[in-house]
Parts: structure tokens; C-alpha cells; sequence
């Protein structure tokens, strides 16, 4: 079989598998959209909160598929002997990393859909459609980083503490990289914290496609997380091979 | 199998997507203010054209994207008239409005700048001092470069003794009956008033208020004399009355109770018009619009100390008594009616703020029911066309070029006409640039004046008189050491004040000045002794950054020495770290007053 073949089955596998424990994919589509719904929308005080917030919210939306998706998947089916099953089987790594975030990146996209539907119909943002499509794309390519982070936890935690990691991993993330909250409202130490967190980063690139009139040094956060994503991909090849 | 999974899967995501993508609002995209605003600041004349923006003509948005002016003049619209080599200020999107009109303010020292900053290139003053008034109107047809919104005035107001309008120091000529009205129109004519505004208020407890038959005569000498005649009110069956009366416009909404259906047709009918000032009204509601803008850092950024100072000030009133939302109501049921509604802020009272207010109160019509158009026209072209004010409120060729570049479509979200990229007046882009912040002042000291061996005042500092006669005014003080002063010290300050009507805050006073600000933040109280005229006084404070009314705090005097202790913690309105001076004053009221001061003293 060629290799997109071999891809286009396994991603199907994987689909299959999300979809058919609901469970665990409800709550990663649901929380974000909740979360803007109430902070970003309901209590949201005038101005442009609802906009400001999309922008933060969208990356915790992205965030929740990415970490549990790779984490736990990866923890348990390690732990179960089916990576080591497929180490020896005749499909690519490649494949089974990839048929995983084809996956985490559809469940992505499908946690951003109504984030943006409540933005735009409830919350009252409007937007260039240039910037809403920037702004998608922006937070789609945010999972990645966070697949990584997952990949890594997946490898290095027994599933369980896979899932209870994760949970620290995701929430940490959202509060300290001012997804929640603007930065500029935690104290300066929290705030140069917040420097060494991707989250952090990517909410700054995306306040950027949607405000352009506050000074961003959008090159140098570009560039953090482009190092930030090197570094993690290397970690993880290196966990892959190391694997029992 | 699995195969077709993953193809579903994504073909529906990605169909899903289209879809949301198709659905969600949109907004063309923004203009990018510093971008137009660094092509532009080199553009010194008053002919350039606009290009590639929104055109609000004062009636509805116009299919030009192109509007020329030549000479402060408005040359052409359209999207393809010639631009030659005219400067030109790329709109991007954004959209150019007639500059905004506002219909309700009251005007001395910089209203008409800090208004101009904000867009507002013309004002309708319903009541001032006449002097004040002359100087202020002057001008206001020319087209040359100034840094101030053009005026036009009611001038002084007809009211009673003791009436509304007469509690704030202004010379009233009052009226108490109907044969004083055609005597009283005419002086005021004679004078340069533009229209008569009167005070119609029988159901007020605390203020007196003209009779009927007196407002009726005002209305009637009004028309005689060719002028409208305009009246506040507060109370539905007084705007029935005055509506009967033949009354032109009413200046606030009643806000008492609904009016009944009849009344609203008869106005609508009689093309009577109501500048419903809904910010203020919410004010005396207990609401404070203008913490709001003094929360807004963009806005706030904009500010003078003025603005500042009137937006962070309040009526004391803490409760709602459901003001607000009556008023608004009301406006609902006069607009359904066809009645016309024009934008007003009744600057500067306490909580407004000349400029900024009509952006709020534009906002606050759209939520009682008007659309954003028909907010922009109750700014612009409506009250041009029902005060007459030709070649203003329009973008038309032969109009007078005062405009505002705004980021967004305020046509369609009232907020953006905040977004101020540009104002022009008289065809000239208008410095919206404020004075730099002064430096850190120094603390000032915490002995002021024991007047023992003169009238001593600290290092820096020097004591004085003040009186409203330097804005105006006519009243006057003069100050002097005596001897013995309190407790049987060697000497004190003593303070003639002689108080005369002719601003609209007199005063008269001793005034410790500061040769430079000083940083008063560190005390919390003022502590002197004092006896004189029994009445009761007033220590102002100034700041570097205040101008109209300043700060004030009163006290009690008596004819014996008393050591009195104020507090001058949270006083509202004034900026402590730029202190500049202070002022003990004698009360508003006219008269005579003779007072004496010792150990002023500072403290934490």
C-alpha cells in the first residue's frame, strides 16, 4: 500500500476510535466554547471584549484536542502494547503520528466551529473575512506545539498520570498564557512567566491578525514558538526511539 | 472502509468550515489610523481631498468614495472627480462625516476646543453669560484656521427670580410677568442671542419657575421678533403646556412620566423637536457616564484636564428613581411619533464632558430606538436644518469643510465615531495632539501662612487675591496683614471680597499661588483658623490640568476665631500631584464679605 493510503486508513482508525468514545471527545469541544460563551460573551463588560477574547479563546479551544488526544491516546496505547505492535508492523511511524494529528487537527477545528459561531452571532464580532480566515488558521496551526507537548506526555506518563499531567499541562497553559485573562492584568512576575509558556506566544499572535493598532513584535513570538516547536519535535523523535 | 471514514470526515469539516466561514459577519477591513494619520499631518492648507472612504452626507451613507475641498470648501463629491495634484488623505475604509453638531452645551473657557477635538465643529449654547457669549460667537463664519467649534447662543435665559439658571452667578435679567416678555426678547436680540431658551418648571418644590401666561409671552415676543423659542423642562404636563404655547423645541425630555398620546401627535404635528440630553439625565439618576470615558485608556488618553475634571464630577445623587429609563422610553415613543430628535450633551455639567459627551449621547439614542443613521443625523444635518445653520451638518459641494474622518461604519456601530483618525475645520486638519504631561512636582509644603511678620507664604509661593474678574466676571477682593490674629498671635490674613454677578461661578477670594505645580497628594487635610462675614465659604483647589469650575469644599464661618479642619482627600475632579494653588473664597451669592485667616497648615 502507498504511504497516503496506509494514512488515509489509519486516520479513519483513528476517527473511528474518538468517535465512538464520545466521552472523551465532548468535553475538549465543549469546555472552550462554555468558557467564551460565559467569560467572553455573558459577563464580557462592553467595548471589545468579545474580540479580544476570540483570539485567546480560540487557542485554549485548540489546546484541549492536542494535549489529551496525543497525551492520553499515545499514554494508553502504549501502555496497552499496541505501540510496540505497530513499531514491528509494516505501516511507517510516520503514518500512525500522522493519521494522529490529522485527527487532533479536524477535533481542532471542530472546537474552534462554535467559538466562532458564538463570537460572531452572540458576541457580536465582526470581521474582515481575510482576518476570520487568518484568525482560523492561527489557531489550527497553534495545535501543533500542543500536539507535541502531548506526544511528549504520552511517552513519559503511565495513563493515568497521563490524564491527570495533561489536565495540569491544559489548564496551566490556559491561565498563565493569558487565555483566560488579558496579561496585562496579572502581576509583573506572572507576566514574565507567561514569556516562557507557547500558550502565551500564540495568543499574542493571534491578538495580532485581530488588533493591529496595539504594537506586537509579532517576529519575535513567531520566533519563540517556531524554536518552541523545534525543540519539542526533536524531544520527541528522541522519546519515539527510545521507547522499549 | 476506514478510508472512506477519513475522507467523510474531512470532506465534512472542511465543508462545515466553508459554510461558517460564509455565514459569519463580516466588516470591510479597517482602515489603519497611523497610517493615514502619518501621510496626512504635512498637509498645512485648507484644499485636499479625501480618497477611497465611506461618505456619511449628514442624511445617509453616498456612493462617493472621493470628496475634494478647496478652500475650506467642500468642491466635490463623487468617486471620480479630479484629484490634480491635490494633498490627499487615503481614507482606507474609513468614513468622513459633516463634523457633528452638538444642540445642547453651555460654553466658557475651552469648550469650544476640547468639543472641536472631538469632532464637534459646531455648538448650540442654551445659556450663557452675554458677555461670555459675544466674545465666544465671534467669528464663526469665517473661514479661517481656528482651534474652535463655532458657536451659537441662547445667550442669557428667561426664568424667574430665583429660577432655574439663576443659582449659578450669572446676571439674570428675570422675568415675573407676561408684559416684561417683548422688552426682554428684544434686549436680547440687541445682544446676539441666535434663538430664546426659557425655563418652564411649575412643578419644581425648590426653584421658582415663570408662569404660563409669562413663558406664553416669551414664546409669542420670540416669534415677533423672528427668533425660535427653545425651553427646558423636566416634567411632561409642563412640555404639554408649552407645546399648546406654541413652544419650537424643548431642550431636555420629560422624564416624569410618559406623555400622553396626544400631546406626542400634536408635537409631531407642529414639527416641535426634543434635544433629550439622555446623558445627563442619567446622571441626575445616579448613573455616571463619565467614569465610563475615564476608564476608556484610549479615550482617556484624549482628555483635558477640563474634560477630566467635569467627567469625574457628579450631582452627589446615588439612587435611581427610574429617570433614566423613562427618558429613554420617552424618546422611544417621541421618535415612533416622527417627532425630531436632536443630539445634545448639556456639557459641562457634572459627569460630561465637551466632545466626547455627544458621542455618548448619540449611543444612548440608538438604544432608546433611533438607528445609528438616524443618531448621526440628530448630530448633523437635523439640527443644521432647525437651527439654520447653513453650509454645516451636510456633506454637500458648497459646504463649509468641517468634517470627521472616523476608523469603522458608524452607520452601522454608533461607537465608531470614537475612532477619530481626522477633524477638520474650516477645511484645516485640526491638532488633536494634548500638551505633554507636566514633569513630577515637588511636595508642596506643609506650613502655608502664619502671617506674623506680613503675608508670608512658603518658598515657591505667594499669596494673593483671586476673583472672577480674570474670566470675565465682576467681582473683586483685596487682601492685608492685621493685627491681632488668632489666639493672640502677632498678625493674620485678612480677605475683603466683594461679590458681583456676571459668571457663572462668582468668586472672590485670598489665593496662595504656586510658581510652579506641586505635588499635594501627600496630605489629606488642611487645618487654619478663620472668622468673618457668618456665611458659608469655600476653599478651592486648582490644578495645573483644571479649568471651569474648580474643585471646591465649603465651610461655616463665624464672627469669633474657630480652628476649622477640612478634608481635601477624594475631592472630585482635581488632579492632587499638579496642585497649582488654592483659594479661600467667599460664598456665590452677591455681597460684601470681610474674613480673616491664620495657621494654615497642611496635614497628612
Amino acid at each position: 500500500m502507498k504511504l497516503s493510503n496506509i494514512l488515509l486508513h489509519e486516520t479513519g482508525a483513528e476517527m473511528t476510535a474518538s468517535l465512538r468514545a464520545p466521552e472523551f471527545i465532548f468535553p475538549t469541544l465543549a469546555l472552550p466554547c462554555v468558557f467564551y460563551a460565559i467569560f467572553g460573551v455573558l459577563l464580557s463588560r462592553g467595548g471589545n471584549a468579545a474580540t479580544y477574547l476570540l483570539a485567546t479563546y480560540g487557542v485554549f479551544a485548540v489546546m484541549g484536542p492536542a494535549i489529551f488526544g496525543f497525551g492520553v491516546g499515545v499514554a494508553t496505547e502504549r501502555e496497552k502494547g499496541w505501540l510496540s505492535l505497530k513499531r514491528v508492523a509494516p505501516a511507517p511511524a510516520a503514518s500512525y503520528i500522522g493519521a494522529k494529528l490529522i485527527t487532533t487537527l479536524t477535533f481542532a477545528a471542530l472546537a474552534l466551529v462554535p467559538v466562532y459561531l458564538i463570537a460572531g452571532f452572540l458576541g457580536d464580532v465582526a470581521l474582515p473575512r481575510a482576518q476570520w480566515l487568518t484568525l482560523f488558521g492561527t489557531h489550527l496551526l497553534a495545535a501543533l506545539p500542543f500536539s507535541l507537548i502531548g506526544l511528549l506526555l504520552g511517552f513519559r506518563f503511565a495513563s493515568g498520570a497521563a490524564v491527570a499531567v495533561s489536565n495540569i499541562v491544559f489548564l496551566g497553559f490556559a491561565l498563565l498564557g493569558g487565555l483566560w485573562i488579558p496579561i496585562s492584568m496579572f502581576p509583573g512576575v506572572m507576566q514574565t512567566i507567561a514569556q516562557a509558556i507557547p500558550s502565551f506566544h500564540l495568543a499574542e499572535i493571534s491578538l495580532s491578525v485581530i488588533d493591529t493598532n496595539t504594537p506586537r513584535n509579532v517576529g519575535l513570538h513567531v520566533g519563540v514558538i517556531l524554536a518552541m516547536t523545534a525543540v519539542l519535535a526533536l524531544l520527541a523523535a528522541a522519546a519515539w526511539r527510545r521507547q522499549p | 472502509m476506514l478510508k472512506n471514514t477519513t475522507l467523510k470526515m474531512l470532506a465534512l469539516t472542511v465543508g462545515g468550515l466553508a459554510l461558517m466561514f460564509a455565514i459569519l459577519p463580516t466588516v470591510p477591513p479597517q482602515a489603519v489610523a497611523e497610517s493615514a494619520a502619518a501621510e496626512t499631518t504635512s498637509i498645512e492648507g485648507n484644499t485636499l481631498a479625501f480618497d477611497n472612504l465611506r461618505v456619511f452626507t449628514g442624511n445617509g451613507l453616498s456612493e462617493a468614495t472621493r470628496v475634494v475641498v478647496r478652500d475650506g470648501v467642500i468642491d466635490a463629491i463623487g468617486s471620480d472627480a479630479p484629484l490634480d495634484d491635490l494633498p490627499v488623505i487615503d481614507g482606507n475604509g474609513a468614513t468622513l462625516l459633516p463634523g457633528l453638531i452638538d444642540a445642547h452645551t453651555h460654553s466658557w473657557a475651552s469648550a469650544q476646543s476640547d468639543a472641536l477635538r472631538f469632532g464637534v465643529t459646531a455648538m448650540l449654547d442654551m445659556f450663557t453669560a452675554p458677555g461670555l457669549m459675544q466674545d465666544a460667537t465671534a467669528g464663526r463664519n469665517d473661514y479661517t484656521r481656528t482651534d474652535r467649534a463655532a458657536l451659537f447662543s441662547a445667550g442669557m435665559l428667561a426664568t424667574a427670580p430665583k429660577g432655574h439658571g439663576t443659582q449659578f452667578g450669572v446676571d439674570v435679567e428675570v422675568l415675573e410677568q407676561p408684559e416684561q416678555a417683548a422688552g426682554w426678547v428684544a434686549r436680547r436680540k440687541a445682544e446676539g442671542s441666535d434663538y430664546i431658551k426659557l425655563v418652564y418648571i411649575p412643578e419644581a418644590k425648590n426653584l421658582n419657575s415663570l408662569d404660563l401666561p409669562t413663558a406664553a409671552a416669551v414664546i409669542e415676543a420670540a416669534h415677533a421678533e423672528g427668533l425660535m423659542a427653545v425651553a427646558h423642562i423636566s416634567a411632561a404636563s409642563a412640555a404639554e403646556q408649552l407645546i399648546d404655547a406654541g413652544i419650537d423645541g424643548l431642550v431636555h425630555v420629560y422624564y416624569d412620566e410618559p406623555a400622553n398620546a396626544q400631546m406626542i401627535k400634536t408635537a409631531a404635528q407642529r414639527n416641535v423637536f426634543v434635544i433629550p440630553t439622555l446623558a445627563i439625565t442619567s446622571v441626575i439618576d445616579g448613573q455616571t457616564p463619565g467614569k465610563a470615558i475615564l476608564d476608556d485608556t484610549e479615550l482617556a488618553a484624549q482628555l483635558t484636564g477640563a474634560q477630566r475634571a467635569t467627567l469625574s464630577q457628579s450631582f452627589g445623587i446615588t439612587e435611581s428613581h427610574g429617570h433614566a429609563q423613562r427618558s429613554q422610553q420617552n424618546v422611544t415613543d417621541l421618535h415612533a411619533a416622527g417627532v425630531t430628535i436632536l443630539a445634545g450633551s448639556d456639557a459641562p455639567n457634572p459627569s460630561t464632558a465637551h466632545g466626547i459627551t455627544l458621542h455618548q449621547e448619540m449611543e444612548l439614542l440608538v438604544q432608546s430606538g433611533l438607528s445609528p443613521v438616524e443618531a448621526l443625523q440628530a448630530a448633523t444635518s437635523e439640527p443644521a436644518r432647525i437651527f439654520g445653520l447653513e453650509g454645516r451638518g451636510r456633506i454637500e459641494v458648497g459646504a463649509r469643510a468641517d468634517l470627521l474622518l472616523v476608523d469603522g461604519d458608524p452607520t452601522q456601530d454608533i461607537r465608531s465615531t470614537r475612532n477619530i483618525v481626522h477633524v477638520l475645520r474650516n477645511g484645516y486638519i485640526v491638532d488633536r495632539a494634548q500638551a505633554p504631561a507636566a514633569p513630577p512636582a515637588g511636595k508642596v509644603p506643609s506650613a502655608l501662612g502664619a502671617f506674623e511678620d506680613g503675608i508670608d507664604a512658603p518658598q515657591g509661593y505667594q499669596w494673593t487675591t483671586t476673583a472672577d474678574d480674570m474670566m470675565g466676571g465682576a467681582s473683586s477682593a483685596a487682601i492685608e496683614q492685621i493685627t491681632p490674629g488668632a489666639g493672640g498671635s502677632n498678625g493674620a490674613l485678612s480677605v475683603r471680597a466683594e461679590n458681583k454677578p456676571g459668571f457663572p461661578f462668582p468668586w472672590a477670594g485670598a489665593y496662595l499661588a504656586a510658581q510652579g505645580a506641586g505635588d499635594l497628594s501627600g496630605y489629606s487635610q488642611i487645618r487654619f483658623d478663620v472668622r468673618g462675614t457668618p456665611a458659608r465659604y469655600r476653599l478651592m483647589l486648582f490644578a495645573a490640568s483644571s479649568a471651569g469650575a474648580p474643585p471646591t469644599v465649603e465651610f461655616d464661618v463665624t464672627e469669633q476665631w474657630q480652628q476649622l479642619t477640612l478634608s481635601i482627600d477624594d475631592v472630585a475632579g482635581f488632579e492632587a500631584e499638579q496642585f497649582i494653588g488654592l483659594a479661600f473664597t467667599s460664598p456665590t451669592d452677591a455681597g460684601s464679605y470681610e474674613f480673616a485667616l491664620d495657621n494654615i497648615v497642611l496635614l497628612p
